[in-house]
Parts: C-alpha cells; sequence; structure tokens
C-alpha cells in the first residue's frame, strides 16, 4: 500500500518540530517554502521593496524566537503570515514618510534587482500607480481586506483568520471596499 | 444609467454578486442570484463592472523576489535579528530588581551590623546608650501605576501579542487590567480585558472573560464585540442554548451594532418559530437594507413581516 503524499501543512509541521528539538537547521525549510508570500504580502502593505525586505526579515526571525508559542505546528504558515502582517501593519503605521502605498510594482523605488524587466508595459506600470493611490483613499480595514482578497487571492476563510474578524465582516468590507475603490478607479482612469 | 428593478432586492443581489466572483457564494445561491441578474439591468451592470474591475487588479503585476533576500533570511542573519528583537524586560522589571537588590543590600547590612556588633568596642560602664539612628531613606510602598504608563504597556503588550509571545502578552494585559480598574477612566481596562479574552489559553477562560467585559463594562462599545465573542465561544464549545442567550442579550443590550445584525441573522438561521420570525421582524425594523436582513428574509422566504 503506497503512503499518501505529505501536505504543506505536514511538511511545516514537521520542520517546526525539529526546529523545536534543537536541528535549528530545519528552519531554513520553512524560510524555503514561505518567503515568497510573505515577501509578496510585505510588498502589497508597505509598497517600498526597502522597507519589504526588513518586514520579511523580521517576520522570519519573530517566528523563529516565537516557535515554541505556536500551539499547532500545522498551522505554522497562517501563523507566520499573521506575524509578516501585523509586523507590516505596525511598520506602515508608524512610518511617518508619505505616501503609503500597498502596491507598488512599478520600480521607482525598487532596486535594481528588481526594477521592471523591459517587457513590462508602460501601461502595467501606470496602472500599478493608480491603483496603489486608489487603495490608499481606503479605510485601513477595507484597504487589507481587498488587497488580500484581490491582489493576493485569499479566500474569505483565510482572511477572516488572518485579521481575526468573522467572515461577514471580510464579505461586507470586500463588498464596500470595492465599491468605493472601483468609484476612485473610474474617477481616475476616466472609464 | 441602468434602471433598478423593483422587485430585485440589489443590496443582496450586489453582496452575493461580490461573493460570486470571488467563487465564495454558497452553490445552492448561485441559481438566485442568476435570476435576479436576469430581472435588473442595473445589478448586471454592476456584475459587468465587477468583472472587469477583477481583470484590471488581476492584470497587476507581482513583485519579483529580489535576491537581497536571501541574505536577509540566513539562519545566522535571522538568530542575529531575533535577538535584536527579544523584547527587553519593562522598566517595571528593571525597577523591581533594583528594589529587590537595595532591599537584600539593606538585609545583609542590618545583618552585619547585627554581627559587628559583637565586635564594636562596648561602651564605657555608666555611659548613656542611646539607639542608632537609621540614616536610611523609608522605602514608600509602591505607587500604583500612572494612567501613562499604563498606555505604555498596554501598547508593548499588543507589540508583543501581535508577534506571537501570547503568554507573555495575556500576563502583561492581566496586569494592565489589574492596574487600570476602576482608577482609570476610558476604554484601558476593557480593552486590556478584551486583550486576556483572546489571548486565554482555553476556550473556557476566554467565555469567562468575555462575560465579564460585557456584563462589568457594559457601556464600553467592546462590550457588543465581547457578547459576539462570547456567543461564538459556546458555538465551538457545543453550548448551544448558551449561544443563544448571549446572541439574545446582544440584540437587546446593543442594537444599534453591527454584532447584533450578525446575532439576529444567527438567531434567524438557528431558531424556529417565534424565535426566529422575532429577529426577522427586528432586522427589517432595525436594519431594513442591512445584508444580514436581506439574508434573512431571502432564507426565510419573507417570514416576520410586519405588514
Amino acid at each position: 500500500m503506497t503512503e499518501m503524499p505529505e501536505t504543506p501543512e505536514e511538511r511545516d509541521a514537521r520542520a517546526v518540530r525539529a526546529v523545536r528539538a534543537g536541528h535549528r537547521d530545519a528552519f531554513a525549510e520553512l524560510v524555503h517554502r514561505h518567503q515568497e508570500r510573505v515577501h509578496r504580502l510585505c510588498v502589497r502593505v508597505l509598497g517600498s521593496e526597502d522597507d519589504a525586505l526588513d518586514a520579511v526579515q523580521d517576520a522570519f526571525a519573530r517566528a523563529l524566537v516565537r516557535l515554541h508559542t505556536l500551539d499547532e505546528p500545522r498551522y505554522f504558515g497562517t501563523w507566520l503570515y499573521r506575524i509578516a502582517l501585523n509586523g507590516a501593519c505596525t511598520a506602515r503605521r508608524g512610518r511617518k514618510r508619505a505616501p503609503e502605498t500597498l502596491v507598488d510594482t512599478d520600480g521607482a523605488s525598487a532596486p535594481a534587482d528588481v526594477r521592471p524587466s523591459p517587457g513590462e508595459t508602460a501601461a502595467a506600470r501606470e496602472l500599478s500607480r493608480v491603483l496603489r493611490e486608489a487603495l490608499d483613499e481606503l479605510p485601513e480595514a477595507q484597504r487589507l481586506a481587498v488587497a488580500l482578497c484581490d491582489l493576493e487571492g485569499h479566500s474569505y476563510a483565510a482572511i477572516a483568520t488572518l485579521l481575526a474578524i468573522s467572515k461577514g465582516t471580510v464579505m461586507s468590507r470586500i463588498h464596500y471596499g470595492r465599491q468605493r475603490l472601483r468609484a476612485i478607479l473610474e474617477r481616475r482612469l476616466g472609464r | 444609467m441602468s434602471a433598478s428593478h423593483p422587485a430585485c432586492d440589489c443590496a443582496w443581489t450586489r453582496a452575493a454578486t461580490d461573493a460570486w466572483v470571488d467563487d465564495e457564494l454558497a452553490t445552492d445561491q448561485v441559481a438566485e442570484l442568476e435570476r435576479a441578474l436576469a430581472t435588473c439591468e442595473a445589478c448586471r451592470a454592476y456584475r459587468d463592472g465587477l468583472v472587469h474591475y477583477k481583470a484590471l487588479v488581476g492584470s497587476v503585476p507581482t513583485p519579483p523576489l529580489p535576491v537581497a533576500l536571501a541574505a536577509r533570511l540566513s539562519l545566522p542573519a535571522l538568530e542575529r535579528r531575533a535577538r535584536e528583537l527579544t523584547p527587553r524586560p519593562p522598566r517595571s522589571i528593571h525597577a523591581a530588581r533594583a528594589a529587590g537588590a537595595l532591599a537584600a543590600g539593606f538585609l545583609a547590612w542590618v545583618a552585619f551590623g547585627t554581627v559587628s556588633d559583637r565586635f564594636a568596642p562596648r561602651p564605657p560602664v555608666g555611659a548613656v546608650v542611646r539607639p542608632p539612628v537609621l540614616d536610611v531613606p523609608t522605602v514608600p510602598a509602591d505607587p500604583p501605576p500612572s494612567p501613562e504608563a499604563l498606555l505604555l504597556a498596554f501598547g508593548e503588550a499588543v507589540e508583543l501579542a501581535e508577534h506571537g509571545a501570547t503568554i507573555e502578552a495575556f500576563a502583561r494585559f492581566e496586569r494592565i487590567r489589574i492596574g487600570a480598574g476602576t482608577r482609570v477612566p476610558g476604554e484601558l481596562a476593557p480593552k486590556a480585558l478584551f486583550w486576556t479574552a483572546r489571548l486565554a489559553p482555553t476556550l473556557a477562560e476566554a467565555l469567562a472573560r468575555y462575560d465579564a467585559l460585557a456584563r462589568d463594562h457594559a457601556a464600553s462599545p467592546l462590550a457588543a464585540t465581547a457578547l459576539g465573542a462570547a456567543a461564538a465561544v459556546c458555538d465551538r464549545l457545543g453550548r448551544n442554548d448558551e449561544a443563544r442567550v448571549r446572541r439574545v442579550a446582544l440584540v437587546r443590550r446593543h442594537p444599534a451594532s453591527a454584532e447584533a445584525r450578525d446575532a439576529a441573522l444567527a438567531l434567524v438561521r438557528l431558531g424556529a418559530g417565534e424565535l426566529r420570525d422575532e429577529h426577522v421582524r427586528w432586522l427589517r425594523t432595525h436594519a431594513p437594507d442591512s445584508p444580514q436582513t436581506a439574508a434573512a428574509l431571502r432564507e426565510t422566504g419573507g417570514e416576520g413581516s410586519n405588514d
């Protein structure tokens, strides 16, 4: 009888247990598996690539030092994502300089290795800029829900867990947030 | 401009359309949405706009993983950063340690003095012996923490909680709650209590704390949230009757809150007969345009009408 392959959650749980048992190197496996998602989230929340680098590192460092407090090793991914989201939101709130951004993929402030490739069109960059500015006009609660859903592709249940709110509240925030966002976009894009 | 159909419940249709584009609409509601869209031109226009919007935001490029990240996420770099981020003991702990050291020093000093007295030169016979004057300042009892100190501590505790230090954060919120008591006006005490409920190690403990918040801080804006959370905890514990009691209390005590609307809808869904009808009527009266009312009417076929 063939064994069922491990799910990503089971792999995470195994790595978490290994780190707790003293095999610190196993944390690299967790980093490898989650860095892309955490990085994308931090870029979405903070906009600036430099700030996002700090936030990603801080999220993993906090996870490393607090790993013993994680009740369910299977849920390492959600737990880490929550740490990253809270850290990025705190950094964003503490940041004095303007403008704040949720979407900044136009490369204007990015270091050389993340600048858009020549293939990326000016239209895509312009869209990023307009969307970023439009999102910044939303209240934080709606902005996070809309960004997590529409830009990060999370389910309502996942967003509810991340933001510690009910699924009904997620639906409501997305619904009203999108209405505002669409009105702003229509005004800015003249459609 | 597209016209709404008079028979269309546009608020529900549009909320459902949002859920539909996200693939989050319940299967049994898709047909209902399609029927609604077929009749209402304005809602069809809303759907088309929403589909266009989703395509637009979907075309925004995703940020690539920067090369510089690998070095920042190496184990030595993370361990170094973790040491920098580890919170230091708060000033109060430093102060307590300092006071402890002072007290220990004082006791040692007294003890040494007692012993050393044996070896001190004895006064001449007949001389008046006066008790030694202790030139040590009296240490006053710890004053209660100031509201400013409590607020500062609250911020630190939130930071700890948000970064996953659940046990330490719980302990600090508990100290803040006790410190604030009734002495510090405002929301500090209920907020700290709310946090201890959120961070409580067991569901039963969380429930007791949510209940205490709803009971002891009934005027706080958090009271409604606490009742809703208590009901949700009861759900998780399988205590359906207790959940219902709390939802009924929520609807009656905090009718203007969003939590009351959710509670009323839950009572409609879980209740039967009079209880269900009563809360359909409640929703129609208190929140006629809310999605919860739309859902309640849809699910009950419009029962509980005021007409």
